[in-house]
């Protein structure tokens, strides 16, 4: 079943508004997408580095408005809800956000950094203790660490107190913003376990941000390849990574770093590395398929049309003017 | 180029010392790369910071130890001294963007700054496009755009970038980069090893590379030192090391990450237990209480760094009968 869908989703950013010397100009960062998010599922998101996942996250979130486009949670559109009428559907999605260190308030313990969305949501003091201890052992830490400071932790625990706030109000959808990007291995390893642990405890909706193809692929159950804020990609972890069509989604699958590329030499500049951006500025306003300059199989007519989302096999989605 | 040795940098209290790097020796050729790897909080960012003396506080001094860099020890170079090589010819790529990015300057002033103080040889007229083929060499893209932004309005990677390309500019002999590709997708990885390398190899520029993930180590550095608890625990040729990692610790961290053989959702690898904090080390070797292979001696007594086949250095019991 659906939990959330995004139908359409446009941002542009402005910058300059209100500056008096330069410009207003708008920044294009998500650009008409739509994607589905099947409860008890895992989506991964992975892109390009400023593609838009951060943003089309915060959206999801309802943390700021798209330009466009519509959000429907447990099939009911919120796009346009108030701010108070959103209240009872917030604390069922949760976000983990991409930054461990700017996250957590520094001043605040572990303990209040957890019970702010509790008393946000008018928890009763009496049940906030208890509450917070069983969410501190659910994610591995104990009540030793309720009145530490953040900068008291090390990067794992104060990401897994972003967790634990993340879970305090039994959300049905989270959304991990490079969550373990900044790990060492074991502990990213430790959250990993734990994230997988919850999901089938109770059964959440993970979206999963990263840019680690390899935890990408051991989380999800599907995945949407992103590039200059369109999902170019998307389709079954299985289906994705064995038999990627597009060719930005082979150019990254290509490109995971390795000792072996090294000893065999074959990471080619050129070939390889889109260097210069040719396009410039044209980037948001062009009708020209993202890829278009960059794209070995490019032709003439991937210059005048963006291609759409195509279903070319069983819940395997490519746009690419290239593929049937 | 730069022979650190022997370097202690401890933590002055009223009551104790605690040592965050202890007895840590390495050197760094000329366009030489160093993978330095290792878990959160085993030291990995002090020894960096140690070798241009930028300590987080009054309490942490270096305690003993030499840093020569060209002839000319850092450790007690006078401070004003240090200041012009760190500009210049040493420049730091820190771990958190977000807090060594001014967030009050947009892009562009905070760029020509640099290029003002270290970059005498570029005419004013020309410092704008300059700036912006800076960006773009790494991998920013539109970024006209990007350099009337202040950071806060750039994405997680597109800072991390801005970092890279401001350390850069100033054509330093030695770049200490900590974790500067966490946030980057693997393209743009790519393209920053692509970058580093061709660095060294035009600028003879030599590289301290800090960073959890190894494969990026595994493809971008000539040799790789381990951290744990603030000692160097395995050094080798970065091929060697991850074909035949010898210490168990070594070994330990390289089965955390989810390879490609991971069967989704199984349960991934952790290292039991964590990290001793600094001031609290266990007697003997600093690793034996999380040791698969501990015995008797490991207990009582600390091993040294001893030297292996193929210049590979560890410290473990294990191999004690065995160096050369
Ligand atoms: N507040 C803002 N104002 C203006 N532009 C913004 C703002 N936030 C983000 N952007 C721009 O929108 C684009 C998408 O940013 P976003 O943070 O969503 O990228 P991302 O995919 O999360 O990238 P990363 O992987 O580097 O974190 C970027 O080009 C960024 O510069
Ligand atoms: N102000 C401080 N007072 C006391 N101990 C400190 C202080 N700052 C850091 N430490 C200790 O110094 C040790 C080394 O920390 P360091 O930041 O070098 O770790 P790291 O290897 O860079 O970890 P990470 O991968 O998380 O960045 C840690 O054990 C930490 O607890
Ligand atoms: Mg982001
Ligand atoms: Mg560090």
């Amino acid at each position: 079943m659906a939990i959330l869908r995004l139908r359409n989703i446009t941002k542009f950013y402005e910058i300059n508004r209100n500056s008096f010397s330069l410009r207003p100009q708008r920044i294009k960062a998500v650009d008409n997408v739509c994607l589905t998010l099947t409860e008890g599922m895992t989506l991964g998101l992975v892109g390009e580095s400023g593609c838009g996942k951060s943003t089309l996250a915060k959206i999801i979130l309802k943390l700021i408005p798209p330009t466009s486009g519509e959000i429907i949670f447990k099939e009911k559109n919120i796009t346009r809800l108030s701010e108070s009428a959103f209240r009872p559907l917030r604390r069922q999605m949760q976000i983990v956000f991409q930054d461990p260190y700017g996250s957590l308030s520094p001043r605040l313990t572990v303990k209040d950094i957890i019970a702010e969305p509790l008393r946000s949501f008018g928890m009763p003091k009496i049940f906030m203790r208890p509450r917070i201890e069983e969410l501190l052992i659910q994610v591995g830490l104990n009540s030793g660490h309720a009145d530490r400071l953040p900068q008291q932790l090390s990067g794992g625990e104060r990401q897994r107190v972003g967790i634990a706030r993340a879970l305090a109000t039994s959300p049905r959808l989270v959304v991990l913003d490079e969550a373990v990007s900044s790990l060492d291995l074991s502990t990213q390893a430790q959250v990993l376990n734990l994230l997988v642990k919850l999901q089938q405890k109770y059964a959440l909706t993970y979206v999963f941000i990263a840019h680690n193809l390899g935890v990408v692929r051991y989380v999800s159950d599907r995945v949407a390849v992103m590039l200059r804020g369109t999902v170019v990609e998307k389709g079954s972890t299985g289906e994705v990574y064995n038999n990627p069509l597009h060719p930005y989604t082979q150019l990254l699958l290509g490109s995971m770093p390795s000792l072996h590329k090294r000893l065999l030499r074959t990471r080619k500049k050129e070939a390889e590395l889109p260097r210069k951006d040719e396009r410039g500025t044209a980037a948001d306003t062009s009708s020209a398929c993202v890829f278009f300059s960059f794209c070995p199989k490019s032709r003439k007519e991937c210059a005048e049309k963006n291609p759409v989302l195509k279903e070319v096999a069983p819940h395997h989605w490519v746009s690419c003017a290239c593929i049937e | 180029m730069l022979e650190v040795k022997n370097l202690k940098t401890y933590f002055f209290y009223d009551d104790k010392i605690i040592p965050a790097v202890d007895e840590v020796s390495f050197s760094l050729e000329e366009g030489s790369i160093l993978g330095m790897v290792g878990e959160s909080g085993c030291g990995k960012t002090m020894t960096a910071l140690s070798i241009t003396r930028l300590l987080p506080s009054r309490n942490c001094k270096i305690a003993e130890g030499s840093i020569v860099f060209n002839g000319i020890d850092l450790a007690s170079l006078p401070e004003d001294e240090l200041r012009k090589k760190r500009g210049s010819e040493i420049s730091y790529v820190f771990q958190e963007p977000a807090t060594s990015l001014n967030p009050v300057l947009r892009i562009e002033e905070q760029m020509k700054e640099v290029i003002f103080l270290h970059r005498k040889d570029i005419a004013a007229a020309k410092r704008d496009a300059f700036i912006v083929e800076q960006l773009t060499e790494v991998g920013i893209r539109n970024a006209q755009k990007k350099v009337k932004c202040f950071p806060h309005q750039l994405s997680g990677g597109e800072k991390q970038r801005v970092m890279i390309a401001m350390a850069m500019v100033t054509r330093p002999k030695l770049l200490i980069a900590d974790e500067p590709t966490t946030a980057l997708d693997v393209t743009i990885q790519a393209q920053i090893i692509v970058l580093l390398q061709e660095l060294r190899q035009k600028f003879g520029v030599s590289i301290l590379f800090i960073s959890h993930d190894i494969n990026v180590i595994g493809e971008l550095a000539d040799c790789v030192a381990v951290m744990y608890a603030g000692q160097i625990v395995e050094y080798a040729k970065a091929e060697r090391l991850m074909r035949q990692p010898q210490h168990p610790y070594t070994q330990g961290l390289f089965e955390c990450l989810p390879g490609a053989w991971a069967v989704k959702r199984s349960r991934l690898n952790v290292l039991c237990g964590e990290v001793p904090k600094a001031g609290c080390f266990p007697q003997g070797c600093r690793f034996h209480p999380r040791c698969p292979k501990v015995f008797d001696r490991c207990r009582k007594e600390m091993p040294a760094l001893a030297r292996q086949k193929e210049n590979q250095e560890v410290r473990c019991w294990l191999y004690s009968g065995s160096e050369i």
